[in-house]
């Protein structure tokens, strides 16, 4: 029982570690920008692959992968906010229907090309380390370590920099923003890259702990939809929160309840808080 | 300094203006004053570009700018004071005011402004912390108002300033107004209030309707009997 | 971009007005409908769409009497149970507005409920897809009542959630028993001995499933459902009962979508869990949006490209092997993207309209 419990708080830890870092960017987009971006789970599966391809196909040094990978998802952004977002943004479902066709494209994409067998990423450092009587993969410390750091640094720079006060006024007030003189076309498209590179990350830490598939993009986006619905969208706090308690919820379902339940249980909390609480835990944005 | 020529706008197809013609010399404090729905902030809308005109030409210091984005007219010196004050409402009022100094780049003049600001407001020096949201009306108004200013505008647009205040709050921002006045700024209002406008301005207004019906000084404005009549109530 | 429609996005994003509610204008675009107005079904005949949809439909008949290839077999069944889907679809989100990414619920449902009565209580085919069809309405009741509150992306992510709920739950090992697991329901019975008679049902379940649906769009309810999609707080003042229309919206697309999935279990002779993917509703979206929005008929047109054209047109290039099969996806997905992309700024739009112009000028109009 005891030895359970542990095991929840551990693993929670980890899936709320890499859920935060997909929400936040999923709900920082919303929140500036009033999109729903259905290609933020495409991020986390291209981040996925072209790592894969960069460090265990063509063998470059661990750290020139991760960094060529970051710097393909935060273009990939770029490029998805400047061909589907921004010749929409009147249009919110027509961002949802192009940012969908995105999805399914990088899906196939990814089909074409890497097949639909799963591949394996091996973690930076074989090795287990064994913590409160709990043994797990010293993977799970680089996902638990990078994304704390992570978060803290993207809650710095959105209260302390310039870009970031800005994104903050936008997604406050677009139209007092742009009386400020804040170009919010420019800052949602940088917001769309720091999202897709957020997503990136935690493709990078996450998905050597398990195998990779062309279809995994939609669990995560929904994940990321489910978070940023718990805490509220576009409210950064709220999400960090929602992501850690739906991490260990998801565990605890996990552990004790029913492996199925615990695997639709994101996709539960997106239709039972839409009904009852549209504004999230800590939002006060109305659906 | 500003100028508009034969600006019409229309709400998908409802007219909000027709044949708008105005012109604000440098220096000058002009007021718009209508009933309510006139279309007094579509034509500051349509000023800082948050509307664009169907039809007609903005001027600002000689140049057509109602081609440009809005971000872009704030940049080139107009700062629009909106209708409802839209502030920052999760920022602190210091921030508010940094997010108004966006576009200035001299860190000395924001000093500057940020002194003369808590002189007019001393209200807000005391709640510099404190988030916008919190404040009372008359504070967000004056915090609106500080805002819009930080950008050491040329040119001030101001919508409605009085809304919703008490009598008391409503003479100090008007007491505010005046010294803005007198610090030099070209200042475009717009408000419903006839009485409190008439006083401050120079040049007035009258939108009826999205048609400007009576135009004039403030010595002409008061000789005229219908002004007298339905604005001021005599 | 028309740079009026820019500058009322500012006011509408941040203002609390009209943010969710109501289709945008742009959107608005894409539900254009044909622009002279077609009254009886001879007049439709001879219109643009209607002739292309009379072509395909001529040409599906005719294949069967040329070749008996399965594999051709194959892709016109393929078009037939798909354009019904495609249809379902449209007249949800075409007509009514309420653009759902979780469609492939009502495939699902009708599919594994369909083979589910065939094989375990042996009732003949046709019962057992118009059960399947009733059990997706019942879905659709689900689905309906709770998403009615969400507007616009909302509802197609709430939906889309749906859909991913189900999937897990018909993959998960814990409920094999019941659900059964990743083999879903194989071993089916055949639905006829000759695949002709197959495909004649299917073609035609298909024309009465199109007949009924524009009964359906023609009638009191499509004018309704259509006001509801362009503004639904105005439809709501009027008097209608958005609420119940909209539950009945979801009811009829969940029937028809349920035939569609039915048939598709009991051609293809066995169902698994990947038919509640999202990529089954984004076969729903990719023919619907070539075929055109809010025409029904335009379904048949969209799946015939899907099906026929797009998988036939990479066929003789299989010396690249099975690579190219996966292709149709691939392509439509950018053709989606284009579509919608340009769709209001003109690139594809005023094409077709000239290929009808001229259509009109052929027949001297
Ligand atoms: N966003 C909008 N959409 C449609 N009509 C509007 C909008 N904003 C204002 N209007 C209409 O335009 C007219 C002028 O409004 P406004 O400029 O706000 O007047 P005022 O500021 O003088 O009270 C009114 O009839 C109002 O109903
Ligand atoms: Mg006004």
């Amino acid at each position: 029982m005891i030895f359970q419990i542990e095991n929840v708080l551990i693993f929670g830890t980890v899936q709320g570690s890499v859920l935060a870092l997909l929400a936040l960017g999923f709900s920082l987009v919303f929140g500036v920008g009033g999109v729903l971006n259905l290609g933020h789970g495409a991020f986390y599966l291209i981040t996925c692959y072209v790592f894969y391809l960069i460090w265990r196909v063509l063998f470059f040094d661990l750290i020139i992968s991760i960094i060529l990978s970051l710097i393909i998802a935060i273009i990939v952004g770029g490029v998805v906010y400047l061909a589907l977002i921004k010749p929409l943004q009147d249009s919110h479902i027509g961002i949802v229907i192009v940012t969908f066709a995105f999805a399914v494209f990088m899906q196939e994409f990814v089909k074409v090309i890497a097949g639909i067998k799963p591949h394996y990423i091996s973690p930076f450092i074989f090795g287990s380390v064994e913590f409160l009587g709990v043994t797990f993969p010293i993977q799970f410390v680089f996902v638990i370590i990078g994304s704390l750091i992570l978060v803290f640094l993207v809650g710095l720079f959105i209260s302390k920099t310039k870009i970031g006060k800005s994104i903050r006024a936008v997604s406050q007030d677009r139209e007092a923003a742009l009386l400020m003189g804040i170009n919010a076309d420019r800052i949602l498209m940088i917001t769309v890259m720091i999202s897709a590179f957020l997503a990136g990350m935690a493709a990078i830490l996450y998905a050597p702990t398990s195998a990779i598939t062309i279809d995994m993009g939609w669990s995560f986006l929904l994940s990321a939809f489910a978070v940023s619905v718990f805490g509220g969208m576009g409210s950064t706090s709220g999400c960090v929160l929602g992501a850690f308690i739906m991490g260990y919820a998801k565990t605890f379902c996990s552990v004790f309840i029913s492996p199925t339940l615990a695997t639709v249980f994101p996709l539960l909390v997106i239709v039972v808080m839409l009904l009852v609480r549209p504004q999230g835990l800590l939002g006060k944005k109305e659906v | 300094m500003l100028e508009i020529r034969k600006i019409y706008h229309y709400y998908d197809k409802a007219k909000a203006l027709e044949e708008i013609n105005l012109t604000v010399e440098e220096g000058s404090l002009d007021a718009v004053i209508g009933p309510n729905g006139a279309g007094k902030s579509t034509l500051l809308r349509v000023i800082s570009r948050l509307e664009e005109p169907d039809r007609g030409k903005v001027m600002f210091m000689g140049e057509r700018i109602d081609e440009l984005e809005a971000y872009q007219i704030a940049r080139k010196g107009i700062a629009h004071c909106p209708e409802r004050r839209k502030l920052f409402y999760d920022m602190s009022v210091l921030e508010n005011l940094e997010m108004g100094a966006y576009s200035l780049k001299d860190k000395k003049k924001f000093h500057e402004l940020l002194n003369f600001i808590f002189e007019i407001f001393p209200r807000l020096k005391e709640r510099k912390k404190q988030r916008s949201g919190t404040l009372s009306g008359g504070e967000q108004q004056m915090l609106a108002i500080g805002r819009a200013l930080m950008a050491n505008p040329k040119l001030l647009l101001m919508d409605e300033p009085s809304l919703g205040l008490a009598p008391k709050v409503k003479t100090k921002i008007f007491e505010a107004i005046e010294k803005i006045k007198h610090e030099g700024t070209t200042t475009l209002l717009v408000e419903q209030d006839a009485v409190l406008a008439m006083a401050v301005a120079e040049n007035i207004y009258v939108l009826e309707e999205g048609k400007i019906e009576i135009r004039g000084t403030k010595e002409e404005l008061e000789r005229e009997p219908r002004i007298k009549k339905v604005y001021l109530g005599i | 971009m028309p740079k009026k429609i820019r500058s009322k996005v500012s006011n509408t994003v941040s203002g609390t007005k009209n943010f969710f509610l109501g289709i945008p204008r742009a959107t608005r675009n894409l539900y254009k409908e044909i622009p002279h107005q077609v009254k009886s079904f001879k007049e439709w005949i001879f219109t643009f769409r209607g002739s292309l949809t009379i072509l395909c439909l001529i040409g599906t008949i005719l294949v069967p009497l040329i070749t008996m290839d399965d594999y051709i077999m194959t892709i016109l069944i393929s078009f037939l149970v798909f354009s019904i889907f495609a249809a379902s679809w449209d007249l949800l989100a075409g007509y009514t507005g309420q653009v759902s990414f979780g469609h492939s619920v009502f495939f699902g449902i009708g599919a594994y409920v369909a083979a589910a009565f065939v094989k375990m209580a042996g009732l003949p085919w046709f019962f057992s897809m118009i059960i399947g069809a009733v059990a997706a309405i019942l879905v659709g009741l689900i689905i309906g009542i709770p998403c009615l509150r969400l507007k616009g992306p909302y509802l197609a992510l709430g939906t889309q959630a749906f859909s991913l709920i189900l999937f897990n739950l018909f993959m998960s090992g814990e409920l094999k028993d019941i659900l059964g697991s990743t083999e879903g329901i194989s071993a089916l019975p055949a639905m006829s001995e000759a695949h002709i008679v197959t495909f004649f049902f299917i073609l035609i379940i298909m024309v009465i499933s199109f007949i009924i649906l524009t009964i359906i769009v023609k009638s009191n309810i499509g004018t309704i459902f259509k006001a509801i999609r362009d503004d639904e707080t105005a439809a709501d003042a009027s008097g209608i009962n958005t609420t119940k229309y909209k539950l009945i919206a979801f009811m009829i697309s969940g029937f028809f979508a349920g035939i569609a999935g039915g048939l598709f279990a009991l051609n293809s002779r066995a169902v698994n869990p990947s038919v509640f993917l999202a990529l089954y509703s984004f076969y729903a979206i990719v023919m619907v949006a070539l075929g055109g929005i809010a025409t029904i008929s335009g379904s048949v047109v969209g799946a015939f490209i899907y099906w026929v054209i797009l998988t036939e047109l990479f066929k003789p290039m299989g010396a690249l092997g099975t690579i190219f099969l996966y292709f149709p996806t691939l392509i439509s997905a950018l053709i989606l993207i284009i579509m919608i992309r340009f769709a209001d700024q003109g690139i594809l739009k005023p094409a077709l309209e000239h290929i009808r112009e001229f259509y009109d000028f052929l027949l001297g109009r």
